[in-house]
């Protein structure tokens, strides 16, 4: 499947983070128009406010004396108001791409993706910014910046809860998911969408007790990450690859929420762009402690876990290889 | 009265033509001219189509009372209205064709193409009834041309009552030499939702109907189309009015189901949702008001929409509204009363009851847009005037531009429609919730939500604190502030224009829907030396000024509308007596001129040879003053 | 429409004032002296002060009778509309808002009789609210005509020889609407009980339902006399799921455990006349909420724009 398509469903899946985001901005637009009405308004937008149907029956000019007269914020905040509801429809008008990076070859996964959260935050920092504006606090020296973005480590509790989540396209070669570790919190999703040749289990170093973890090749199965209400991280490698879902639901112990299981081939043993034959190795070895059942024989049994490191452990022959 | 032999075919060119397609309910007139109206804008000509409902949804067949079906003026230049009679028609039956044929919808030269298979049916009753209907039309010169409707739609499908619709599009595509590419498109868009293979017989059955007309018939008409280089739309004023609604920002349509406002929340469903809006559709009439005013009164400008008999168990609702100045669109589609009455049928009747309709002393706006196009475009001023005083506003329609498809200039959508009054900001300190402006009556509206604004709405009396108070000077305060907003609007209006000259012998007022039929009437008057001009209010309350001096530059003043007035001369009915129009009744009180009206109640748009008979009579009266 | 338009200006936190019970009560309930209404306000105060709600953002809405003042009485938004139809106002200002707590305060005849319909439909609605009827058997504002829940027999200026139908029983009623999700009664004699059934229903996620017992002093000041007199008459329907007062324990020696999901059992207790039962009838949190499942995303005015011109292909010439 092209990764356009494969792009989409990991949209899809994000859907309703996204939702919420475009709605909570939608929202908090309505809001703007409502505080700025009666403010600043030309005789032309007078006009046209008022529809066809009254040209040629009001006097628009007479008419805007009865609404002029009715703003509610000060002169000042007026700029400031606009700037940020500017910023906020720009956000808006970026659609779904907002939310979709596109990790050039070689460039760097967590500068990138703090960059983009950045982005995605000035919805909240515009937020600020009006608030500012109508307690008349808003200073251009002090505040203007916010304007420019909101760096993820900055959004509060409340704003995190509102994450819309990212579709991350990258090359296997750049897949070290571990630089977006600083970004699962409250209801964050990310959804890794990978092409070419890719480390076997990178996403391990993700699995928390609390993060929802899925790494598949088959693209129908996001339903449990798109239902998860909380942080989750998912990513759809090439077929071939190893696939395995850790619920946080599923049980008390690590082992006990890596509920389904799908084993590639044997992997190849070599470096994948920067990511060195050892760096996989610790990858699957984190897997492997992760999952493996603690059974005092050692055996490995039939349930998935127990299959996943039992092919863990056939794998790990690579350890050491450098 | 056979088959038309193969002949030359003669083509005329003509401005324009009426055409009705007059069926069983049932068998699909509505889709065949819905997709003929629509081919016909698409290729530039003016439209203008009227559907002809029966009360029931199927009733029985092959009667005079099950007649369903469309009539559709079409011509070169922009089309109005309705017109005076059909100049061709298709008939399914004999019995449906009668019941046109009584209601005088039909020119006397009228061409009839009417299916073959009844005059020798093998029922002899059938046989029978179609004798005598031929009978009783052969006091007109209608031209019938035989068609073998049904046996061609046979060949194509099972069930000739769905396929002979489409056969009857097919000869009139021909016959009016319409783009078959269009028509096979709208056939491909209205059954979008079904297998592919319903397209291909609808397609099959156009064609086999084409190929008939050509092959049997001996005339066409060619009506040209001027070249037009801006964007137009076409749909029917419910759907006008629906798509109006989300253009002006609204997001809340409370209703409950009524002929024939019904269709503006079917279009509502449809898309509203995608709009971030919806439609509930509420227990009752009473409720669909208090879920309007509940959304209204916390923020969002919420519409309703009704017909007269939801508008009476509104009442009480809207007056609470008018009282605690929560702002709402009203969506009154007329339909022909009192009681139930004419639910499908088209009537002016609520005029009165919108102007007056709530118990005390409850001031509105009432507006009525004219056409198609200004059904879109009223909703955008009516939330806005809402809005800005705080007010009900009653938007009437009626059933005439509810299911008349015409076409307009797509309406540039501006984000400024959608301007929102959600501001919830902190109410200042000191700032009462009814704080009006003595002058103006306005006053900010507070929303909850709003920190420091507490304060509780009460359809009592009240105070600036909103707090229940039975003082007599509160109580008038009050009642005056309420109404003072509207003399402000009113000081924003501008005086209606007059079509026609300034001066004169007769000016017609209408109202609404009728303003095509009403100008065409005059412009007959006119072009044959009358001195008479007209003017479509569209502001009803507060009226838009001026009239007083207008009526002065005119020896009479007449209304015509769609509702009932005593006629003069009949029994009992005098100077003293005589009850008027509804327009001409407020006019009459408003300017104290004689206003005389000139009102009809068929159940049906009004006809400009009508209108203008009446106009005629109105200018010179015979013996008894009455129209000859 | 929406229950996920959050706006992003209510992200800031509140400033931390702490509201005390008092501090929801905008100015002193006008109701005759004796009157249940002031045990309800009381009981909404406390609520209102343990769940730390803004006053901005709670809306109570009214009909038209001596219960429908109360939203006049509280610190908060309030809409007092015309009789019978506050649920329809509720249900808009949800709909509208779905951010806001709703309350409704109807009277018996508010409710039962001219507004019978909307109550009907709005407890399938199932929008979150707190709904108190406040019933005192009897029409007050009016002067004393017999309403639905007026006992047979009882005597008023319609009815001079008694009410001459058998009441109608609010718990049976709408226990009977299909998707009720919460139905609780309670007494204006057992304040405790009244505060911790509004507390219960307050937390329920739907349309909360709760019949508040109480005496008109002037016109039905006996109604409940019995029960109030002998507290052996009245059983406790008690449940974790639903209202458990320990400290009732002594009072109330008729205790009932009752599972409020069993919906037979509600019913059943309901339609016993043997006893009065205060309690949880029926609780179900599981019950699709209206406003929750007509949710659909805001959108912005410049989207719609966008939006709307792409409808207008389906109709462009």
């Amino acid at each position: 499947m092209p990764s356009e398509d494969r792009t989409a469903i990991a949209l899809e899946a994000i859907r309703p983070r996204t939702e919420l985001y475009h709605s909570a901005v939608a929202t908090t637009l309505e809001q703007v128009s409502g505080l700025l009405a009666g403010t600043g308004e030309s005789p032309e937008d007078q006009s046209i406010a008022l529809g066809d149907f009254a040209r040629g029956h009001v006097n628009v000019e007479r008419f805007s004396t009865f609404t002029r007269g009715s703003a509610k914020i000060d002169p000042s905040a007026e700029q400031p108001m606009r700037a940020a509801q500017q910023a906020l429809n720009e956000l808006l008008r970026k659609g779904n791409s907002l939310f979709v990076l596109k990790l050039m070859e070689g460039a760097n996964l967590g500068v990138q993706v703090a960059k983009r959260l950045a982005t995605i935050g000035t919805a909240f920092s515009a937020a600020h910014v009006i608030e500012l504006a109508r307690r008349g606090q808003f200073s251009e020296d002090r505040h203007a910046f916010l304007l420019d973005g909101l760096a993820f480590s900055d959004w509060s509790q409340a704003e995190r809860a509102l994450a819309p989540g990212l579709v991350i396209e990258l090359d296997g070669a750049d897949f070290i998911p571990a630089l977006v570790a600083p970004y699962l919190d409250a209801g964050m999703k990310i959804a890794f969408v990978v092409d070419g040749d890719a480390p076997a289990a990178a996403l391990s170093r993700l699995v928390t007790p609390g993060v929802f973890v899925q790494q598949t090749s088959d693209e129908s199965g996001l339903d449990a990450f798109t239902a998860w209400e909380g942080t989750a991280v998912a990513a759809l490698l090439p077929k071939g690859a190893a696939a395995f879902v850790h619920d946080p639901e599923a049980g008390e112990t690590t082992y006990e929420r890596f509920t389904t299981l799908e084993l590639p081939g044997e992997i190849r043993k070599r470096a994948i762009g920067g990511i060195s034959v050892f760096q996989q190795a610790q990858d699957l070895q984190l897997l492997q402690t992760l999952a493996v059942v603690p059974s005092p024989s050692g055996e490995a049994a039939s349930d998935p876990a127990g299959k996943l490191s039992a092919w863990l452990l056939s794998q790990t022959s690579l350890a050491g290889d450098r | 009265m056979s088959t038309a032999d193969i002949k030359s075919v003669e083509c005329m060119e003509i401005p324009e033509h009426t055409v009705e397609i007059i069926t069983n309910s049932g068998e699909g007139a509505q889709k065949c001219a819905q997709i003929f109206g629509q081919t016909c804008a698409k290729m530039g000509n003016g439209v203008w189509t009227v559907e002809i409902i029966p009360a029931e949804i199927e009733p029985p067949h092959h009667t005079v009372t099950s007649t369903s079906g469309n009539i559709i003026r079409f011509g070169t230049e922009k089309i109005t209205n309705w017109g005076d009679q059909s100049k061709l028609a298709i008939a399914f039956n004999d019995q449906v064709l009668l019941s046109r044929h009584r209601l005088d919808s039909l020119k006397d030269d009228c061409i009839i193409l009417l299916d073959s298979c009844w005059q020798q049916h093998e029922d002899e009753e059938i046989r029978r009834m179609y004798e005598e209907a031929m009978d009783e039309m052969s006091t007109k010169n209608y031209r019938f041309v035989l068609v073998p409707i049904e046996e061609e739609a046979l060949k194509i499908v099972d069930n000739p009552s769905h396929g002979k619709n489409m056969f009857a599009l097919g000869m009139l595509a021909e016959i009016y030499q319409r783009d078959v590419s269009i028509i096979e498109k709208q056939i491909a868009h209205i059954f979008r939702l079904k297998p592919p293979k319903v397209t291909e017989k609808n397609i099959e059955l156009v064609k086999s109907g084409i190929a008939w007309a050509k092959e049997n018939l001996d005339f066409q008409f060619r009506i040209n189309s001027i070249p037009f280089d801006e964007e137009r739309i076409v749909m029917n004023g419910n759907q006008a009015a629906a798509i109006g609604a989300i253009a002006a920002g609204m997001e809340m349509c409370a209703m409950y189901p009524i002929t024939p406002a019904t269709s503006v929340s079917h279009e509502l469903s449809e898309i509203i949702e995608s709009y971030g809006g919806m439609v509930h559709q509420a227990e009752d009439e009473i409720a669909a008001a208090g879920v309007a005013i509940g959304a209204s009164y916390a923020g969002k400008v919420a519409l309703t929409v009704t017909s007269g008999p939801g508008m009476a168990l509104k009442t009480e609702f809207l007056a609470l509204a008018i009282m605690i100045e929560v702002p709402l669109v009203v969506l009154n589609v007329q339909r022909g009363g009192p009681s139930t009455g004419l639910p499908t049928k088209v009537e002016q009747s609520d005029l009165l009851s919108s102007l007056f309709g709530q118990p005390g002393d409850a001031p509105r706006v009432v507006i009525a847009p004219r056409t198609i196009e200004e059904c879109f475009h009223a909703m955008i001023t009516a939330r806005r005037i809402a809005e800005t005083f705080r007010c009900v506003v009653i938007v009437l329609t009626d059933a005439n531009l509810a299911t008349g498809v015409q076409q307009f200039t797509r309406p540039p959508l501006d984000v400024r429609w959608q301007q929102g009054a959600m501001d919830q900001s902190p109410v200042p300190e000191g700032l009462r919730p009814y704080e009006w402006d003595l002058e103006t009556g306005l006053s900010r509206r507070i929303i909850p939500g709003s920190p420091g604004g507490q304060h509780t709405v009460t359809g009592l009396a009240h105070d600036e604190d909103s707090l229940v108070s039975y003082h007599p000077s509160s109580n008038e305060l009050g009642m005056k502030m309420r109404s003072r907003k509207l003399a402000v609007f009113q000081s924003t209006l501008m005086p209606p224009e007059l079509h026609g000259e300034q001066e004169g012998d007769l000016l017609v007022v209408g109202w609404g829907s009728t303003e095509g039929a009403i100008v065409e009437a005059v412009d007959r008057a006119c072009s044959e030396g009358y001195k008479v001009s007209t003017c479509q209010l569209t502001f009803l309350s507060p009226l838009e000024p001026g009239l007083k001096e207008i009526f002065s530059r005119f020896k009479n003043v007449m209304t015509v509308e769609i509702n009932y007035s005593d006629t003069p001369g009949d029994p009992y009915i005098n100077e003293d007596s005589r009850r008027y129009g509804q327009l001409a009744w407020v006019l009459r009180a408003h300017t104290l001129v004689d206003v005389d009206c000139w009102t009809s109640c068929p159940g049906q748009p009004l006809r400009p040879r009508d209108i203008y008979t009446h106009i005629i009579a109105k200018l010179e009266p015979n013996e008894e003053g009455v129209a000859a | 429409m929406s229950s996920i338009a959050i706006s992003l200006l209510d992200l800031e936190a509140d400033s931390p004032v702490c509201l005390e019970a008092d501090d929801y009560q905008k100015r002193p309930g006008k109701w005759c002296a004796g009157c249940g209404d002031f045990g309800a306000l009381n009981a909404v105060k406390r609520l209102m002060a343990k769940e730390q709600l803004q006053p901005e953002k709670t809306v109570f809405v009214s009909g038209i009778g001596c219960s429908s003042r109360f939203p006049h009485y509280v610190n908060a938004y309030g809409f007092h509309g015309i009789h019978g139809r506050a649920l329809p106002v509720a249900t808009g200002v949800k709909l509208a808002r779905p951010e806001l707590d709703v309350f409704v305060t109807m009277g018996d005849g508010d409710c039962t009789s001219i507004g019978a319909g909307h109550w009907i439909h709005a407890i399938r609605y199932n929008a979150n609210m707190v709904v108190l009827l406040l019933d005192n058997n009897i029409y007050g504002l009016t002067k004393n005509q017999t309403s639905p829940t007026t006992p047979q027999g009882y005597a008023s200026m319609t009815s001079p020889r008694g009410a001459v139908l058998p009441a109608l029983d609010p718990l049976q009623a709408t226990l009977g609407v299909s998707n009720a999700s919460f139905v609780a009664q309670t007494a204006d004699w057992v304040p405790v009980h009244m505060y911790a059934t509004m507390q219960a229903a307050y937390e329920h996620p739907g349309f909360s339902f709760v019949r508040i017992l109480q005496r008109c002093p002037k016109f039905t000041p006996d109604v409940f006399q019995k029960n109030v007199e002998n507290p052996d008459l009245t059983e406790l329907l008690v449940h974790e799921n639903g209202v458990d007062v320990p400290a009732l324990e002594q009072l109330f020696k008729a205790r009932r455990v009752h599972d409020p999901l069993n919906i037979d059992d509600a019913r059943s207790l309901a339609r016993r006349s043997d006893m009065l039962r205060l309690g949880v009838f029926f609780r179900d949190d599981s019950l699709p909420v209206y406003e929750k499942v007509r949710a659909v995303p805001k959108v912005s005015a410049e989207e719609k724009v966008a939006r709307l011109n792409k409808e207008f292909e389906r109709y462009a010439v």
